[in-house]
């Protein structure tokens, strides 16, 4: 009897082809070839300890920023939700003054639009928070991804007077994270998943690769090319960026940078007092920017300049996070660039990483017996 | 009889029956939820809520507690879809009473109108969904692939459609955002252009509230300190609301040439000049009518929450607003210690005087400005800046006083350190015949109108109109 061939089998299978066959092919590897969910296990827990601390931070302010009479109170917001228009595209060379709007109202949505009383917005944030630990431990990921990211909106779109990149980049992750197998592996599910099996007496099942793990890991792959694209384009119209002066703009804005640091503050001193040097910093620091993120999008692409260009993303964001203050932003960045790192290089730092529980009781692995790979989940490969 | 096929019966009762009970348990709650909720909304249920009896808060946690049993019941229906029409039929089905689920959630929720918008996104989703499970794998793939060109068609149409330095958008991502996107990216939050840091880096801005009470007394409210602040995400959080006023209308040349007008006299009899050597479009800057419904927000709550110090009873009878630039030092200044709070970096606009209530205070209030359509400094600079003490200084080193035109035009000083910067020029207010005795129109009769010369195309008092 033999297996029937699957539709994987038959693509993997199908003899190398030329043309708009080729593309095809090729397209379909690109994005639907099973891959393994390691990277997106790892990616889901940095993503769930980061916003977790980003909401956390709100409980210091929040009825002022959620609560019915906040710094946008709820008159301001459902005005501008609610009533916000919209012109109708100009089709025209003329304008044409018209009374009737094309549209009324952003769809928007947000739990906190509609909670007034202080204990429920309380008791809410507790729960939002409590959903998003959850997510971040990886139980019930499919429930607990859909329920963060609704939690995760509902403050971004109450208080949008208090957003910056930050907020953008963790609900990419967030979005790409709800259709990804997250919890497949290094979760609670996976654990349960290996005691349930245990319990009846099976082989602990090992982690698949899956179409929908490769599927999602190249949406934030994409998803990252384009944004570095727009930022490096969108530079290109700045005069500041042109005569390298735009670093300068980063490292001394007092309200970012911590000028306010004696150590920082003396040593922009000593850079501003040797004036060639001050340029060579400024020089690089702008050619650097700029050539990366406008290449990053090509030759992140190509096997022998991948490692470089992860590199030059990780020192960029380290940079923005170390001068600018923003750190969140930054590492929010870098947990999307962890999507071009390859899941044998997530294997051996996993592996490093979890020498120690793998000796003890393992809540990542189950509790893989003596005739069990010692790690069956890290078997799969991609 | 076979392991195998000892345990098909239990693979059934788990992959089969499990799910389905979850996901007609889901619908049973909310169902009951419904029910709950248009009880309480009805006028029984306000009867009842006037005994503290609403069901509404069960109704509510029911619709919840059963989106979360559907969203699990779904979770283990969809999790193996199978190559065969057959096997794949199930898993459609889940994702298909996912949707109705959510649909019972979305008129459960009809009075809450953003949650019904969000539960009629999952209901798309569900259907949508059990389409794309039912398709065979090519089709499905092919679909898949349609939904991302949708998708990333909508990124690329909100990067490109956002405004470009001094110029339009381009047409068609704008007309696209407008008629085809904007439901989906608002929804999804995904309007991001991506354009960080461009055209180029510039300076941060802060908001600064002076509440004055109705006792005379008064204290300002600095947005935002850094010691203010329990972490920095705190305070970048701060930074981004201050920064949201920062969005300002195109210049329209000849409206500001006729607002300088009124400007310059207002600030000869203020003792507060235009800022020296500066471009009038660089200082008038009118926010866009977003951030002025921001900036009354913002009013409300500063005088709801900004107590007196001494006596927290006092009602708050107006708030000053700046929107204050604080502009990068330049490195050749650092380069010789210059600090990089000079108070000549900053650059306040007045913004506006509030009453608690949000509006804008009638100018009218100054007699002088009883023929102006709006407070002669409204959306100006106020400068603060540093000029040479002597004005015709023979060699050696210029000493540069400190002109504090912000602390004139607010009534006190935002900043005490500035106090103690070198005296400022014109201390005192002129006199009120120096303009008759130099032979120069007096400013107070041209903003009143008492001048032979109208200055305002004899539009007379409007309050009097």
């Amino acid at each position: 009897m033999t297996t029937p061939l699957t539709d994987n089998d038959r693509v993997a299978t199908a003899p190398q082809a030329t043309g708009l066959l080729w593309f095809i092919q090729a397209c379909n590897r690109f994005f639907f070839a099973p891959a393994d969910p390691l990277p997106l296990g790892v990616i889901r827990i940095c993503t769930g300890l980061l916003i977790l601390y980003i909401h956390l931070v709100y409980s210091f302010d929040l009825l002022a920023l959620m609560g019915p009479q906040g710094w946008v109170d709820k008159a301001t917001i459902d005005h501008l939700r609610l009533d916000t228009t919209f012109a109708a595209p100009q089709a025209d060379w003329w304008y044409e003054a018209s009374n009737e709007p094309y549209a009324v109202g952003y769809q928007t949505w947000s739990v906190y639009f509609h909670l007034t009383d202080t204990s429920a917005i309380i008791t809410v944030h507790v729960l939002f928070l409590l959903a998003m630990a959850l997510f971040t431990a990886g139980f019930a990921t499919r429930v607990t991804s859909v329920v963060s990211w609704i939690a995760m909106m509902s403050y971004i779109q109450r208080a949008p007077t208090t957003l910056f990149g930050m907020d953008t980049m963790m609900n990419i992750l967030m979005i790409y994270l709800m259709i990804a197998p997250c919890g497949a592996t290094l979760s609670v599910d996976r654990w349960l998943q290996c005691w349930w099996a245990r319990r009846r007496g099976e082989q602990m099942p090992p982690v698949e690769p899956s179409v929908s793990a490769n599927f999602t890991l190249r949406l934030m792959q994409i998803h990252f090319c384009f944004i570095y694209m727009m930022a490096g384009w969108s530079k290109l119209q700045g005069s500041a960026w042109w005569n390298y002066t735009a670093m300068w703009g980063t490292m001394a804005n007092y309200e970012f940078a911590p000028m306010n640091w004696g150590f920082y503050h003396a040593f922009l001193v000593w850079l501003c007092q040797h004036r060639i040097l001050w340029e060579l910093v400024c020089t690089g620091g702008c050619l650097f920017t700029i050539m990366l993120e406008i290449y990053f999008p090509v030759l992140v692409w190509v096997k022998q300049t991948r490692w470089l260009m992860i590199a030059g993303a990780v020192l960029l964001h380290t940079g923005i996070g170390l001068i600018m203050g923003l750190a969140t932003f930054s590492l929010l960045m870098m947990t999307l660039v962890l999507s071009f790192v390859p899941a044998e290089t997530m294997h051996s730092l996993v592996d490093r990483l979890s020498g120690g529980l793998r000796r003890a009781p393992g809540i990542l692995y189950g509790k893989p017996s003596e005739a069990e790979p010692a790690n069956p989940m890290l078997t799969a490969q991609s | 009889m076979t392991d195998e096929e000892r345990a098909k019966p239990s693979r059934v009762l788990t992959t089969v029956l499990g799910p389905l009970v979850l996901l007609l348990g889901a619908g049973g709650l909310t169902t009951a939820g419904l029910g709950l909720i248009k009880l309480g909304e009805s006028a029984y249920g306000q009867t009842l809520a006037e005994r503290n009896l609403s069901p509404i808060p069960l109704g509510i946690s029911l619709v919840v507690l059963g989106l979360l049993v559907a969203g699990g019941g779904v979770w283990w229906g969809v999790h193996k879809v199978g190559d065969t029409l057959y096997d794949r039929l199930f898993p459609a089905a889940c994702c298909f009473l996912g949707a109705v689920v959510a649909l019972l959630s979305a008129w459960a929720f009809s009075a809450w109108g953003s949650l019904s918008l969000l539960f009629r996104g999952m209901v798309l989703v569900g259907c949508v969904g059990a389409v794309l499970v039912l398709l065979p794998t090519i089709l499905r793939r092919l679909a898949i692939l349609f939904l991302l060109l949708l998708h990333f068609g909508g990124i690329w149409m909100a990067s490109t459609s956002a405004p470009v330095p001094s110029g339009q958008p381009a047409w068609i991502p704008s007309a696209m955002w407008t008629v085809c996107y904007r439901p989906y990216l608002c929804f999804m939050y995904l309007n991001n252009a991506y354009h960080f840091y461009s055209p180029e880096p510039g300076p941060a801005n802060l908001l600064w509230f002076r509440v004055e009470y109705a006792d005379g007394s008064a204290r300002w409210l600095k947005l935002i300190d850094r010691e203010d602040c329990a972490c920095r995400l705190q305070y970048q959080r701060y930074l981004a609301m201050t920064e949201m006023i920062n969005q300002n209308q195109p210049t329209n040349m000849q409206k500001i040439a006729a607002l300088a007008d009124t400007r310059r006299l207002a600030g000869e009899v203020d003792n507060i000049p235009l800022y020296p050597d500066a471009d009038l479009t660089i200082q008038y800057r009118e926010p866009l009518p977003l951030a002025k419904v921001y900036l009354q927000s913002y009013a409300r709550y500063v005088a709801r929450t900004v107590k007196h110090l001494e006596k927290p009873e006092t009602p708050v009878k107006f708030i000053k607003v700046y929107r204050v630039t604080h502009d990068i030092i330049r490195a050749g200044d650092l380069a010789y210690h210059a600090s990089p709070t000079d108070p000549a970096l900053y650059y306040p606009y007045f913004v506006g005087e509030f009453t608690p209530d949000g509006q804008l205070r009638d100018h009218r209030d100054n007699p002088l400005y009883e023929r102006l359509t709006q407070d002669p400094y409204l959306y100006w600079m106020i400068p603060v800046f540093r000029r040479p003490k002597s004005p015709n200084p023979i060699g050696g080193t210029v000493q540069l006083e400190l002109v504090d035109c912000l602390s004139r035009h607010a009534g006190d000083s935002p900043v005490p350190e500035w106090k103690n910067a070198p005296p400022t020029f014109h201390q005192d207010p002129l006199p009120d015949d120096l303009n008759e005795r130099l032979g120069v129109p007096d400013p107070r009769k041209q903003l009143r109108g008492d001048a032979k010369d109208k200055q305002f195309g004899g539009a007379g008092n409007p309050r009097k109109n």
